[in-house]
Formats: C-alpha cells, structure tokens, sequence
C-alpha cells in the first residue's frame, strides 16, 4: 500500500484538490452560510421566545398559585366565619329554646297553680254547701218538732198585724 | 201545666155558663181535685185503646150529681186531649167567677191547722191590705214546717219557716269563707 501511495501521489493533483475544496467551501459559505446562519438565529430567537413565554407561564403559574393560595385563604376565612356564626347561631337558638322551655313551664306551673286554685274553692264550696244543707236540714227538723198550732196561731195573728200595719202606713 | 190554654179554656167556659156560676165554680175545682187525687183518672182520659164515648161515659158517670154544663166541659176537656190542664182550668175560672163577684180567692197555708177566728182575724187583714174582697181557702201543707203563708192572686204574703230557711240558705251559700 505504501509502496502504491508514494508511487501515485502528484503535487499538482494535490494542489487542484485543495483549490477545488477551497472553492467547493467557497461556494458552500457563499451559498448557505447566510442562511444556515438566519436560521441558527431563528433558532435562537425561538428558544429565546420559549424560554421568555416559559418565564412568562411561570409568572403566571406562580401568580395563579399565588391567587390560589389567597383565595383558599379567603375561602377557610369564610369557612371559620361560616362555623362561626353558625355556632353564634346554634347557641341562640339554645338559648331561645332554654327560654322558651322554661316560659313553658312557667305557663304550665300558673295553669296547674290556677286549676288547683279553682279546685280549693270548688272543694270548699262543696263542703260550705254541705255543711250549710246539713244545717238547714237540722234546723227544719228542730223547727218542724217545736211547731204546734199554738205556734201557728201567733205567726197568723203577727202576720195578720203585719199586713195591717204596713197597709195603715 | 199551660197557663194560655188553661186561661182560653176558661173563658170560653165563662161566656158559654148563664148562671150558678160560684156553684160550677166549685164544682169544678172539686172535681179536677179528685182527678189530680188520682193520677190514673188522667191516664185513662188520655188511653188510646178506648174510644172517646167510653171516656164521656167515664166522665159521667164519674162527676155523676154535678151540674151537666160542667160535666159538658169536662168531657169537652178530654175529647180535646187537656184533661192534665183541668186543675189550672178550673183554677182560672174559679178567680174568674170570683172577679165577676168583685172578689179575689185567698189561699192560706199552714203547716198545722187553724182555728177560725184566726183565719176569720188573717183574711180581714188581707182583705185589708189588698183592699178587696176575699173568698179563703185554708190548705195545710206540712212542707211549709211552720208559719203562714197568704196568697192572693199574683201577690204572696210568706211568712213560712220553709221560705225563711231558703233564703237562710241562699244567704249563707253567697257567704265567701
């Protein structure tokens, strides 16, 4: 190999190679360098939109979560403030039936008090009634045994002067 | 007892009598006694089982010996299913004979009996009170218990144990303990 290398290698061959490589780079640069080179910049102008527009989501993103947060701030405020009133509420609502249960009663024990009231009169009516019957019923026996016609002959007789008197009057 | 009809009845009985008023007066109020002496009378009167000529042979022969107007009456009474008002009846018609008479009936209850001179010495004084004058009739009725009582007409003088204890007892039941 070596031997065959040494034998056919020609300056001139050389020297047209390298010129025609040199003009083939030439021609390339000339050719695409300008585009290959607007397109590298496209590329680097998009990676830098990409990474501009990632910054700008991530701003967003953390102003979201930042939204978020306050807004789950907000809603465990309101959360409290619901738990809150509800246990202002709950406990007035206690109260008002506390309240109410002890009117009741109290409205129970004066009904109950008046209805026993009524009853001690009833029940000493009943025995006013009875103690005055039994009276009446004794005194008429006691009269019924004293009268006689004696008795009534006098009763007539003041009866008689009566109705005179009051008529001379 | 319907004081109206008993009223209407005896009218018309005083406008249908001529004469003998007091007479049927007193026939009537004795008869309508015995009646109400005796219940039954009025149950028979009022029996559906028996026709209205066996209740007027009843009558007659029941008041037989009265005058035939007041018989008439009676049986007039009871073919018009009354015979109950015939005390009342005869009550009316007696107060009015005795008005046609200037006169009033006196009813004095006892609860014992009452000689006359206190009876003749009660209704001078009632005639007097009243200023008119009076025919008695002394009934004695123990549930009185004692005293007197006058009636006369619509006006009552009571001066009974009986009414007394009431009003005792009317009093002391207002009486609050």
């Amino acid at each position: 190999m070596d031997i065959n290398f040494s034998l056919n290698f020609d300056i001139l061959t050389f020297i047209l190679s390298l010129a025609s490589t040199a003009i083939l780079f030439f021609v390339l640069f000339k050719l695409l360098w300008n585009p290959l080179q607007a397109y590298m910049d496209r590329r680097q102008q998009y990676v830098v939109d990409q990474i501009a527009q990632a910054d700008t989501q991530n701003q967003e993103a953390v102003a979201t979560n930042t939204e978020a947060q306050k807004r789950l701030r907000r809603v465990q405020e309101e959360a409290t403030e619901i738990l809150e009133t509800a246990r202002v509420r709950a406990d007035q609502t206690a109260t008002k039936l506390a309240e109410e249960l002890q009117a009741d009663l109290r409205k129970r024990r004066e009904a109950f008090d008046a209805q026993l009231e009524i009853d001690q009169q009833l029940a000493q009516k009943e025995m006013k009634d009875q103690a005055i019957d039994l009276s009446v019923s004794i005194a008429s026996q006691l009269l019924q045994e004293q009268v006689d016609e004696t008795n009534t002959k006098a009763r007539a007789l003041a009866m008689a002067e009566k109705m005179v008197m009051t008529n001379e009057r | 007892m319907n004081a109206s009809v008993a009223q209407k009845y005896a009218q018309a009985l005083l406008s249908a009598v001529t004469d003998s008023h007091q007479m049927k007066a007193e026939q009537l109020v004795l008869i309508a006694q015995n009646f109400q002496d005796q219940p039954a009378v009025f149950r028979l009167l009022e029996d559906p089982r028996l026709s209205t000529q066996e209740k007027q042979t009843f009558i007659a022969q029941t008041c037989a010996g009265a005058d035939n107007d007041v018989i008439d009456f009676i049986q007039l009474i009871a073919k018009n299913q009354r015979g109950r008002e015939l005390p009342a009846i005869a009550e009316y018609f007696e107060a009015l004979v005795l008005a046609m008479q200037g006169k009033q009936k006196a009813v004095i209850t006892t609860a014992t009996a009452l000689d006359k001179e206190t009876l003749a010495i009660l209704i001078a004084a009632a005639e007097k009170r009243t200023m008119t004058k009076l025919v008695s009739k002394h009934v004695i009725d123990p549930s009185i218990i004692g005293g007197v009582k006058v009636s006369v007409g619509t006006q009552t003088f009571d001066d009974s144990f009986a009414t007394k204890l009431q009003k005792l007892q009317s009093d002391l039941q207002k009486l609050t303990i």
